[in-house]
């Protein structure tokens, strides 16, 4: 089977899987791209914090400075109280942005610096708010002093903010990359899973058509065979009574004309001449011949229907029994016979048996004008079956007309030489077909013929 | 009709010519003397039981019945069912006569109880010497009930 062949046949279960592993990475990168879109979520919300605090701090940072120079100006308690839950809140500011920027040490770093700048400017405007609180007089023109950090603390705040901006753009961006990437794996495996379900779908629509296509022609043909199985019982039927009443209304006027005829000769010899002997005597010696026709046609149809009864044939004594009958047949002549080894055969006993006969007589037959006449038996094995051979030194034939061998009614050699029906061969040939053997024949004129046949073996424990 | 009354032979066969045949050959042997012929299966079963145009016939029986198989209106496997189903003729020795060695024919003659069935060759010769044979076995050698 060639590769082409192997992807047709195994085309739909290969696309199957094509298409299930497709389905499977596309569902797996989904997963992924969800979680990277999720965390990107979290990036943009954690700038938003940090953006949100620093600010705050900011705010913060203001609001105690504004508060300061309110309080030392004009001495209120309100402002006072800003001022203190501004400073107060300033350090857990700072704490919470130093959570938030764990996972970047550059911006710990400067929120560090931050956290320095703030305190420092709080150390400065600590004391002066507490000795206003005290009553004591502070300048009020303090807090206008340009030593504090605010420009510092602005340009750092605004460092933290735009690092945290640019991580979110960086961030951002790569996402959107991986996602672009994603959305055509995505996108494009759908189609391809799609194209592919589709030409499935295609495929076993086309099988099951084919299929049905096939189970139609499968029950056309069982009716078909129905038929004919009908047809040639029938025909079985009609062929049993035509051999029924050819056995039967053909013998009984063939048994007349050759009674007859003898009547006329025993009765009537002296009114008949010589030419009339002569020819009663080609009368009956024709319906002698018919008869034997008769009877041998019959056999043939007989054979060809018997039903076949195998079992484990003894060919060695079966041959034995077959030959001694044979040599009574044939008493005036002496051939010499040689039987080899002979192992069993599986088959119907009486329907081998007449292929013995049928053989051996044609050997006996065909020996008659040689001397010494000398007939062989044996047999090898062959795949499974077992080969037996009948050969004999007689007349042969020419293997020119080899074909017309085992014809019904067809004859190699002229009946004043040998008589016969030629039915003999073509009965051991329907026989032997019916036990699914062959037969064959090797010869040459006037130096002898070799029958072969096959049997199924006989086995042992039979 | 006393010449059916010490009948030796019944002959029943529809084919004159082996009618002919078969009563020559018997004849031959002398044994031809007290043969009756009849034409077919109706005909003998009136004749042996007395009924038809045999009515009224001193009843006697043959001491053989040879029978054909297959001939027009009742065929020879009929009347031997009938003959080997009554109590007085089922002692008739009864042999087919026939053609055909049909295995068929010869299966279903002896589960009637047949006595023997015969081919008839068609050689005149072996003819000749099947029937005369059959004859002087059944009518000389083989031994019957005396009543």
């Amino acid at each position: 089977m060639t590769f082409l062949q192997l992807l047709s046949k195994h085309s739909v279960v290969i696309a199957f899987w094509i298409a299930l592993v497709t389905l499977s990475v596309i569902t797996t990168l989904s997963y992924t791209a969800h979680n990277r879109a999720y965390d990107n979520w979290r990036w943009v919300e954690h700038t938003q914090q940090v953006s949100l605090e620093i600010e705050e701090l900011v705010s913060l940072y203001l609001s105690a400075r504004v508060s300061w120079r309110n309080f030392l100006s004009a001495g209120n308690a309100v402002d006072l109280h800003a001022y203190e839950s501004a400073v107060k809140a300033i350090p857990l500011k700072i704490e919470s942005l130093w959570v938030l920027t764990t996972d970047h040490p550059q911006q710990q770093n400067k929120i560090k610096t931050l956290s320095t700048l703030l305190h420092d400017d709080i150390a400065v405007i600590a004391p002066t708010m507490s000795l206003k609180a005290s009553g004591q007089h502070v300048d009020p023109a303090a807090p206008f002093a340009p030593n504090l950090n605010w420009q510092e603390i602005k340009r750092v705040a605004d460092i933290v903010q735009n690092e945290e901006k640019e991580l979110l753009t960086r961030r951002s961006s790569e996402l959107g990359e991986s996602t672009a990437r994603l959305v055509l794996i995505i996108v494009t495996g759908n189609i391809a899973s799609l194209g592919i379900l589709t030409a499935i779908f295609y495929f076993l629509k086309r099988e099951v058509h084919q299929r049905r296509i096939a189970q139609k022609a499968l029950a056309q043909s069982e009716r078909h065979f129905r038929l004919l199985a009908e047809s040639e019982k029938a025909a079985n039927t009609e062929l049993e009574s035509f051999s029924y009443s050819v056995s039967h209304d053909l013998r009984a006027p063939l048994r007349a004309i050759d009674g007859y005829s003898r009547i006329l000769q025993e009765d009537y010899a002296a009114s008949l001449d010589d030419e009339g002997k002569r020819l009663l005597g080609v009368i009956r010696k024709n319906s002698k011949r018919m008869g034997s026709l008769i009877d041998d046609l019959l056999e043939f149809s007989r054979l060809g229907r018997k039903q076949i009864t195998a079992t484990k044939v003894d060919m060695a004594a079966l041959v034995k029994e077959v030959i001694e009958d044979i040599q009574l047949d044939f008493k005036e002549r002496a051939v010499q016979t040689c039987v080899h080894e002979l192992p069993p055969a599986h088959g119907d006993r009486a329907l081998i048996r007449q292929v013995w006969i049928n053989l051996l007589t044609n050997a006996f037959k065909f020996t008659s004008h040689v001397s010494p006449a000398y007939v062989e038996l044996g047999s090898r094995e062959g795949n499974g079956m077992n080969i037996y051979y009948v050969k004999d030194n007689g007349a042969g034939f020419d293997m020119r007309y080899y074909d017309k061998l085992f014809g019904i009614f067809h004859r190699l050699h002229r009946d004043d030489e040998f008589p016969g029906t030629g039915v003999g061969l073509a009965i051991v040939e329907r026989v032997i077909l019916r036990h699914n053997g062959r037969v064959w024949a090797e010869a040459k004129e006037n130096e002898g013929a070799t029958f072969f046949f096959e049997l199924p073996q006989g086995s042992k424990d039979e | 009709m006393s010449e059916f009354e010490s009948v030796e032979i019944l002959l029943v066969e529809d084919n004159a010519s082996d009618a002919e045949l078969t009563i020559r050959a018997l004849r031959k042997k002398n044994m031809a003397n007290h043969l009756v012929w009849l034409k077919d299966g109706a005909e003998a079963l009136d004749f042996l039981f007395c009924t038809g145009s045999y009515e009224g016939r001193l009843n006697s029986k043959p001491k053989l019945i040879l029978l054909d198989l297959k001939m027009p209106k009742v065929d020879g496997i009929e009347v031997l069912r009938r003959v080997k189903a009554d109590e007085r003729l089922k002692a008739i020795p009864a042999v087919i006569m026939t053609s055909s060695h049909e295995d068929r024919d010869i299966i279903e003659s002896y589960q009637l109880g047949v006595n023997s069935y015969l081919v008839k060759p068609v050689d005149f010769e072996q003819f000749l010497d099947v029937v005369s044979r059959a004859g002087l076995y059944w009518l000389l050698i083989n031994k019957v009930p005396e009543k």
